[in-house]
């Protein structure tokens, strides 16, 4: 009786939240990696990006585990700031804001490293044990629709059934959407490049600008249309709405013939994307023996989100205003580092090609924003003023520290100034021992 | 009445007091009769110069403007700085010594389109910096002897002047000679500077026993250059970025 009465002591002693609370969690923030590396300094680089998403980064978090009680699991929950995960009430049932990105059982490892994917922390799948993300959180996820950048607490507690041990808060932010674009961009022409200016953005947190250009500088073609299976745009625009399906030929004794479905999408008119139309209905059939006039098909869907800019007066499959480009980096064509600017040049184009341009703004974690109108040019030779001035007949130059013969004015008195030059030396001496 | 006769007379004699008292330390000389401790040693003179400038560019041409097409007929500015060895000091009459200058100037124009003639977007600039090593005599005697606060003043040297001609891509370069060189030529200027610390006494006196200088001047100077004109220094074919103008500064003798 004695005996079993000390277990049973032992055992609540052992399972009691306030022995959990006994042991400790360590995170030493300064050694948690991620997969892909951290950006710039400037660029808030333990923040989350939609870059960072994009590439399925993994942030690492090397924990130190002391005295972890048996039975507990170690488990990583996620709140937007002060959404206090450590209260089982934030975490499950209906007022649960939390969401789980990792659980695990430590055993035999004490110093465990922790990796957590972004797009689990992106995904924020609440109430639907662990958060797995996927590609398609990045574009489209609860964090999506504010540009700027939102605080998120991660919690690393250890959790068994009902109770909740100390625990860790590693604290980040995520930003998965770049500033709003630029407007009233403009373009002027240069030798072997363009000028552009805009209107500064006023509000997001904006740390730069990034032009585009279609087609990209130092490529070979000038056919836009030429690498269009590589354009990861193309998906979205690929034909836009359909024209509607004719309608059915009466029935003739026959069930009428059904109309034709809808074109296949063409390009819309300049502006606004649309989604890939859809193929008109066909008329339905007639009935046999009377006569009857076929259903018109019905039109396809009008575009709505993707409208190339071919044929417009700044033609281009792959860029479009209003959009965010999937990678930006393939369309890349020039940069400036400041928020106030509102003008910078793109260089190392081809004269005599038509460029097609836009500018977008770039945020504190490298998130491109939509893409402006665009705008297109035409680099061309020009005349600075050495080559008006070599054109009038000019020759001076060749650079600072060119070698040429001494003057022969300078020749000729080199003499006299040598003399000068001693006797003054000469004065000076005397002074000087005075 | 009489009260107020007396308030009145009072009054007159407080407003009247301290330019009694000033006129009490008022000296014939306004220099440095009136100095509480010696006057520093003087070996320099400082400027800051600030004028306009117009290369003679196109007066290497027959008839072909090619800087007034670019830049057009105004007139640029330039800043300077130069400082001034006074060597010698010649008794009664003034200072002589080398000194050297350095100046900056730039014009900058939308270039135009080749063939076109319509302005492009990209600006293209012409950035002079004009140097001289010369000698400078300053007439001080004036000030000291007749206590007029005017000191006339020459230069004379040889002068250098680095220019560059640049677009938006950095240094311009045509038909595989890059735009820019130096040009060589004569310096001459004659000028007048105001001394100004007749205006404020005191102050001047403290500049001197605080920053050791002497003496502060606003100047004017006419000055000529010739850098690219003549092949005095070297034979080969030089940019005419001399001018010829005035010049406004601030002068410092320390």
């Amino acid at each position: 009786m004695h005996r079993s009465c000390l277990l049973a002591g032992l055992a609540a002693l052992l399972l009691s939240p306030r022995e959990a609370s006994a042991q400790s969690i360590t995170l030493n923030e300064t050694n948690v990696r991620r997969t892909g590396g951290f950006r710039a300094q400037s660029q808030n680089p333990t923040w989350i990006s939609r870059a960072d998403c994009l590439k399925d980064d993994k942030l690492i978090f090397p924990l130190t585990l002391t005295g972890f009680p048996i039975g507990f699991s170690m488990q990583v929950w996620v709140g937007e700031s002060g959404a206090q995960c450590n209260d089982i009430n934030n975490r499950t049932g209906t007022t649960a804001k939390c969401w789980k990105v990792s659980d695990f059982s430590p055993t035999t490892s004490f110093t465990p490293e922790i990796i957590i994917p972004v797009r689990d922390i992106v995904a924020r799948k609440i109430g639907s044990g662990t958060s797995i993300g996927s590609i398609d959180d990045c574009n489209n996820s609860s964090f999506s629709s504010n540009d700027t950048p939102q605080p998120l607490d991660l919690y690393f507690l250890p959790i068994q059934g009902n109770t909740t041990g100390t625990g860790v808060i590693y604290s980040t932010k995520i930003d998965l959407v770049g500033p709003a674009a630029p407007t009233e961009v403009k373009v002027g022409v240069g030798e072997n490049l363009l000028v552009l200016k805009w209107k500064q953005v006023s509000s997001g947190d904006i740390t730069g600008y990034q032009f585009f250009c279609d087609p990209p500088p130092g490529s070979s073609s000038s056919d836009i249309r030429s690498t269009e299976d590589e354009d990861p745009f193309l998906d979205q625009c690929a034909g836009s709405g359909g024209t509607s399906g004719s309608s059915g030929q009466a029935g003739a004794g026959t069930g009428g013939t059904g109309g034709s479905g809808g074109d296949a999408g063409s390009g819309g008119d300049a502006g606004e994307g649309g989604e890939g139309g859809e193929g008109g209905e066909g008329g339905d059939a007639g009935t046999a023996g009377t006569v009857q006039t076929g259903t018109s098909g019905t039109g396809g869907t009008s575009g709505t989100n993707c409208t190339p800019t071919e044929g417009s007066a700044c033609p281009s499959l792959r860029l479009i205003a209003g959009k965010t480009l999937q990678d930006p980096g393939k369309y890349l064509c020039g940069s400036v580092g400041s928020i106030s600017a509102t003008e910078g040049t793109v260089e190392k184009l081809d004269n005599f090609k038509v460029y097609t341009v836009a500018v977008a703004a770039v945020d504190g974690v490298g998130n491109v924003g939509p893409l402006s109108s665009l705008v297109c040019d035409t680099p061309q030779p020009i005349d600075d003023f050495y080559k008006v001035y070599r054109d009038a007949g000019g020759r001076a130059g060749g650079g600072y520290c060119q070698v040429s013969q001494v003057g022969a004015p300078l020749r000729l008195l080199a003499p006299l100034l040598a003399l000068a030059a001693s006797a003054g030396a000469l004065l000076l001496r005397r002074r000087g021992g005075r | 009445m009489k009260r107020r006769g007396w308030l009145g007379a009072a009054a007159l004699v407080a407003l009247m007091s301290p330019a009694v008292a000033e006129a009490q330390v008022e000296t014939r000389d306004y220099r440095r009769t009136d100095r509480r401790v010696p006057e520093s040693p003087q070996r320099f003179a400082f400027e800051l110069r600030l004028g306009p400038y117009k290369p003679r560019i196109d007066e290497e041409f027959n008839g072909r403007t090619p800087f007034a097409d670019t830049f057009g007929n105004g007139k640029g500015f330039h800043i300077g700085a130069e400082i001034d060895w006074q060597a010698l000091r010649i008794p009664y009459l003034g200072t002589l010594g080398p000194g050297f200058s350095w100046g900056y100037t730039s014009r900058s124009a939308k270039a135009r389109i080749s063939g076109t003639g319509k302005e492009s977007a990209e600006e293209t600039s012409l950035s002079i910096m004009p140097m001289t090593l010369v000698g400078v005599a300053r007439l001080d005697v004036l000030p000291r002897e007749f206590h007029v606060p005017v000191v006339p003043y020459g230069k004379l040297g040889l002068g250098l002047g680095l220019w560059s001609i640049s677009t938006s891509k950095g240094t311009v370069t045509r038909d595989g000679v890059q735009g820019r060189g130096r040009s060589w030529g004569t310096h001459a200027a004659v000028g007048g500077m105001l001394h100004l610390d007749f205006l404020e006494r005191d102050v001047a006196l403290s500049f001197d026993d605080e920053l050791g200088v002497n003496n502060s001047y606003l100047f004017f100077e006419w000055m000529w250059s010739d850098l690219g004109s003549s092949g005095l220094i070297e034979d080969r074919p030089q940019m005419r970025v001399g001018t010829s103008g005035w010049v406004l500064g601030l002068a410092f003798e320390m």
